[in-house]
């Protein structure tokens, strides 16, 4: 600020001829400076241009009677032919609603407990007692999928699985949760959130990290309590990481991945279990059609795009940051 | 700060670099394969029809007319399959290249991510010298644009091939091969033991208890409620395979077949689908009862292979349906504690009483021939191993000095004579034996087919009232109809389960949903998979 | 006041709650060690709950034994050191320019980089990249291709514009470079942020084994992960096929291979919670 007060203050003194040098060497130095940034930039640029935008060309896979030896340029053109079949499936409408409402469950239940964790973790004294809690809820990020689903199924096993034990001890009948489709849900988001929510809360903490301890010694000084320094403090300080995530989120909503719908999923819950990614996968099993993949994975994509450029543009709306 | 953190991380990755560099060599296990001389000659293999010629490098057994070695100057050849363990370092690469003359480039792959790793490789455009997995469509579209070699125009050089699938089983090239009866793909011969699958019980505690095996399905029945009473806490019938539980008991109702839900009703002469058929509702019916009783596991459809086999393993459960290996499986892991443990083999249950065949020559792998430069060597290396002396060499060893026979003719390892259990997967982490895409012809005096006496009992009890399900006709589609089928399948096959299931699991269906279903399942396509079938049926008799 | 005394109502609260989330997580943690110190009969006949019974370390043995683990163990720490320290390289320098309010043309970079993120063609047309560029086989093509994760990219972003303006305007007075504010002044001051994606990138680069599968051919190359997959036979398929006749392996040995790929980052990550355990001062300001 001091230099444009200055530079302002030149300029009203000495009219014209130095006005326009000074503008000259303020627009040099941006120059200079863009020249800079862009500099840096470049490794960045290439980078995408080689891995992220090279391999592009291999998305007209969708279009083609893609066959592996023949190669993504020379195999056939085939248009709309696997949009089209996708479209017209019987289950498309299903498998459709099934994907999106998984997605979206996911997002928006699993959301709130990373910062909650983070924010529960920034207010433990005891410096062991915060970083065993906070290692313990970020291991299951080791285990695979197929350990996790093991579990929850042995978990959930009417005969002698814990929580039905637990259930019963209460004196209640146990239940067979994972064939009763109105628990398929349930389960699946809260088994998300338990796998996820250790690992995201690190970035929640590294942004709370960043807010200025200033602020918390002046409410300190003011008299307030811990949960209104929450209040005040904590919670708007990460809103932007918060906005950010949630708006990276949004994107992801429509691509629920096989594996954990697969090793979760039975005869009982397909209804509302099966989802894009398992109706490919079985129709990988019959047939091998990499096109058809390619073509569903499209539709995927566009559709994530669509609602990342809504959600991008609702926050900016919002007044919040949006990614760009 | 930040700068010296990141110079020690340099600093610390060139150092690594420089010592993952040193640490070179040997990784494979060494454990020395013979280096002088070849194996005193073996005896000649069971069976084997063809005289086999004179000379030296004939002590090396049957080769079926091939002259070892196979090429007059070293020649390496790339062979990608699935093993979990590097073979390049074991006995087999090494005997090969003694025999043959070939160096075999064994590229081994998991499991896990095979599929992958086979079709990236294809599209970098560089096909390993043979491979295999690529499902059969693709194969056959690979081999009209000849990016594999269609191993029948070979067949003169190819004794051994010839005799098996020439000569003997022409109909392999009727079912497998393509519209212009070229074979892409080289068929693995009597590779199944007879019987791999089944019912199977705890005799022990059937003996305990009185309760005879059972011969028929009222007397399982009675069976299993005997064994309720006794043990009120359990499930006798349990069950780890899902919905796959239909498709193994469709057999004894009549209505099973490898293309399940689809089926050849040999009666009929045609092709059916199994899940609208009435003995398909028996056998759902028949299920429903052991379920509605507590006789089934109501986990059946979802258990999971460990709890599954902590409930076989315990008194929880006592039937199950299953591989046959579990028999002594579970009893070397739990016989410790439980030196009664006795898992054994049962009859089928249905009213046919009969259980799955499994073919004689299996075609699932689709080993194939890429057509490259080294094609030639290719072909006869994989024409060698399916030779007397070639298989017996990948499913037994080197006679003499991996193993001996011991006087009732069965191998001996000395060297793994501390190891409890020696089977195929000791002999591949050992030796690189029984590498899959490797036994094309498998000897069966290997350690594979020595059956256990529970096994040979379960051997027996099928053999003897020839209780095997007569195998459904292999049907050859053209790429139009695979699409169709696959089209029609995927959510017919997903209806057919979720009827199956809930006619089961839920009280209230009976016989008004069972007529819906039928109506629905035309709907979804029955009629028009059939028809497929059975066009392709009508070209297959003709073709014969 | 509130806050000075260590045992506040809310602190004490706040503390069970998180001894709850913390035995959900580490339960199924514990189950899995203690199985692999078990002896097979009791896992097998599932009486295995919180404690090993019939400890013994048979399990470990076998796995510690092979010899293919020390160089797989190296393998990996080479290569999730060279690719974490890459990956922080990269992204801490991309994210400036893209934080950077005048740069030029920066809304559609972001664009262009965001799309990525969901434009993906799949395994083939990347393996051929990779191909072409010579990779195959080396520990680039485990480190270059993704050097920059998107998600990643956009939390630094996002964390450099919420630094304040005054360190910044403060360098530009003296005359500063860009180059000398992204080094001297940012990525010093990005710590927390730089720690929490540089243990994503660490995790990442540890337990990622599709991709070594894929593209190193040679099996001296192959990471820890790759290896211990190696050991186990996960036969969950329902065919008659050899592999599953041949033997189920143990779950202890299943669930030591787990525990001993746990480790070393469990080691790691106190390291990295430094970073963002405490607020970062900001002394260049003078307040």
């Amino acid at each position: 600020m001091r230099n444009t007060n200055a530079e302002a203050v030149r300029q009203i003194r000495q009219p014209d001829a130095r006005t326009f040098r000074a503008r000259m060497s303020a627009t040099a130095k941006h120059l200079a400076r863009d020249k800079q940034l862009f500099v840096l930039f470049i490794p960045c640029l290439i980078f995408y241009a080689m891995f992220r935008y090279g391999p592009l060309y291999g998305l007209i896979i969708a279009f083609k009677d893609y066959n592996v030896f023949t190669g993504i340029l020379d195999s056939p053109w085939v248009g709309f032919k696997h949009f089209e079949r996708f479209f017209a499936s019987p289950d498309f409408f299903v498998l459709f609603r099934n994907t999106l409402l998984l997605g979206l469950l996911t997002m928006i239940c699993a959301f709130p407990f990373p910062i909650l964790l983070a924010v529960m973790l920034n207010e433990v004294r005891l410096s062991w007692f915060k970083r065993t809690i906070q290692t313990a809820s970020y291991l299951p990020t080791f285990l695979s999928v197929v350990i996790i689903s093991s579990m929850i199924i042995d978990f959930l096993s009417p005969n002698n699985g814990l929580i039905n034990r637990v259930i019963q001890a209460f004196g209640f009948q146990a239940k067979y949760f994972l064939i009763d489709p109105d628990w398929f849900r349930p389960i699946y988001v809260m088994s998300e959130i338990w796998s996820t929510t250790g690992y995201e809360a690190i970035i929640y903490l590294a942004a709370i990290s960043g807010i200025s301890p200033t602020l918390y010694e002046a409410a300190k000084v003011d008299g307030a309590s811990r949960m209104r320094m929450i209040r005040h403090i904590t919670l708007p300080g990460l809103l932007p990481t918060m906005l950010i995530i949630l708006i990276l989120k949004t994107g992801s909503v429509i691509r629920v991945g096989y594996e954990k719908v697969l090793l979760l999923y039975n005869s009982m819950t397909y209804e509302v279990a099966d989802v894009f990614s398992t109706y490919v996968y079985r129709k990988g099993l019959l047939e091998s059609n990499y096109s058809f993949g390619a073509a569903v994975g499209m539709f995927e994509a566009v559709v994530a795009m669509t609602l990342l450029l809504a959600a991008n543009y609702a926050s900016k709306r919002l007044g919040g940051n949006g990614i760009w | 700060m930040t700068r010296k953190l990141w110079g020690l991380v340099l600093a610390l990755s060139l150092t690594l670099t420089a010592l993952a560099g040193c640490s070179g060599n040997d990784t494979g296990n060494n454990k020395g394969a013979g280096p002088n001389q070849s194996a005193p000659a073996s005896t000649e293999a069971s069976g084997s029809p063809e005289a086999s010629s004179a000379p030296s490098a004939n002590d090396y057994g049957d080769t079926g007319g091939l002259t070892l070695p196979l090429v007059d100057k070293p020649t390496t050849i790339d062979w990608m399959l699935v093993s979990e363990f590097p073979a390049n370092d074991k006995l087999i690469a090494k005997e090969i290249e003694k025999r043959t003359g070939i160096k075999v480039n064994l590229i081994t792959v998991s499991p896990t991510t095979y599929p992958d790793k086979l079709r990236v490789t294809i599209a970098s455009g560089k096909l390993p010298d043979i491979f295999h997995g690529l499902n059969p469509a693709e194969l056959k579209k690979l081999g009209q644009q000849k990016a594999v070699v269609a191993i029948n125009d070979y067949a003169d050089m190819l004794p051994n091939f010839k005799r098996l699938y020439i000569d003997e089983n022409p109909w392999i090239v009727k079912s497998y091969g393509d519209e212009s009866g070229k074979l892409y793909s080289w068929p693995i011969y009597k590779m199944n033991r007879a019987v791999n699958h089944g019912m199977m019980f705890r005799k022990d505690v059937f003996e305990k208890n009185g309760i005879p095996e059972w011969t028929d399905t009222e007397s399982f029945y009675q069976a299993l409620k005997k064994l309720k009473e006794v043990y009120p806490d359990s499930y006798p019938f349990a069950s780890k395979n899902k919905e796959y539980i239909f498709k193994s008991l469709a057999y004894g109702w009549g209505v099973g077949g490898t293309n399940y839900p689809a089926y050849y009703d040999e009666n009929a002469k045609e092709w059916k689908y199994a899940a609208i058929q009435p003995e398909h509702k028996e056998m759902l019916d028949f299920l429903k009862k052991l379920y509605n009783e507590n006789l089934l596991d109501p986990e059946f459809l979802t258990d999971t292979p460990d709890s599954w086999t902590s409930k076989m393993t315990s008194d929880k459960s006592f039937v199950t349906y299953d591989w046959i290996g579990r028999m002594e499986l579970f009893r070397n892991q739990v016989g410790a504690q439980n030196p009664d443990y006795d898992l054994r083999y049962g009859l089928p249950i249905g009213p046919t009483g009969r259980t799955l065949t499994l073919p004689e020559t299996d075609m699932s792998l689709s080993i194939t021939v890429a057509n490259g430069p080294k094609k030639e060597v290719a072909l006869k290396l994989l024409d060698y191993l399916t030779s007397p002396s070639g298989a017996a060499l990948v499913t037994l060893g080197v006679e003499g000095e991996t193993f001996n026979f011991d006087a009732n003719g069965k191998p001996v390892y000395p060297e793994l004579a501390d190891v409890p259990n020696v089977d195929i997967k000791v002999l591949d982490e050992r030796y690189g034996l029984w590498l899959e895409g490797m036994y094309l012809a498998p000897d069966h005096r290997s350690v594979y087919y020595n059956l256990t006496e529970r096994e040979q009992e379960a051997q027996d009890k099928i053999i003897k009232d020839n209780r095997f399900e007569t195998l459904d006709p292999v049907l050859n589609f053209t790429d139009d109809e695979i699409a169709a089928i696959a089209e029609i399948q995927v959510s017919l096959e997903k209806s057919a389960q979720e009827f199956n299931a809930r006619y089961i699991l839920d009280k209230s269906h009976g016989e008004s949903q069972w007529e819906d279903w039928k109506t629905n399942a035309v709907k979804l396509g029955t009629t028009k998979l059939i028809d497929i079938f059975n066009e392709a049926q009508k070209r297959f008799d003709a073709a014969k | 006041m509130v806050g000075q005394r260590k045992w506040s109502p809310f602190g004490i609260l706040n503390g069970l709650v998180l001894i709850a989330v913390a035995v959900a997580t580490l339960y199924p943690i514990l189950y899995i060690t203690a199985v692999s110190l078990s002896d097979t009969a009791s896992v097998t006949q599932g009486k295995v709950f919180l404690w090993p019974k019939g400890f013994n370390l048979s399990a470990y043995a076998q796995v510690l034994t092979d010899n293919k683990i020390p160089r797989a163990y190296l393998n990996t720490i080479y290569y999730t050191s060279l690719g974490t320290f890459l990956n922080l390289l990269f992204t801490a320098i991309a994210a400036y320019p893209l934080s950077q309010p005048q740069f030029f043309g920066r809304k559609w970079w972001m664009l262009a980089i965001v799309v990525t993120m969901f434009l993906q063609p799949g395994i083939i047309p990347n393996f051929l990249i990779v191909q072409k560029l010579g990779l195959l086989d080396t520990v680039w093509a485990l480190v270059l291709p993704n050097a920059i994760w998107t998600f990643e990219l956009i939390i630094l972003k996002s964390f450099y514009e919420s630094m304040s303006k005054a360190i910044r305007e403060a360098a530009l007075i003296d005359g500063a470079s860009e180059y000398r504010i992204l080094f001297n002044i940012v990525i010093p001051l990005a710590k927390p942020a730089l720690a929490s994606i540089g243990l994503f990138y660490f995790v990442g680069h540890w337990n990622s084994f599709f991709i070594p599968m894929i593209y190193l051919n040679d099996q001296t190359m192959h990471p820890l992960q790759v290896v211990l997959r190696g050991m186990l036979i996960f036969s969950e398929g329902n065919t008659a096929s050899l592999v599953d006749a041949a033997a189920l392996a143990p779950q202890a040995l299943k669930n030591a291979t787990i525990v001993l790929s746990m480790i070393p980052v469990l080691m790691i990550y106190p390291f990295a919670q430094k970073y963002f355990a405490k607020g970062v001062t900001l002394g260049s300001e003078k307040g």
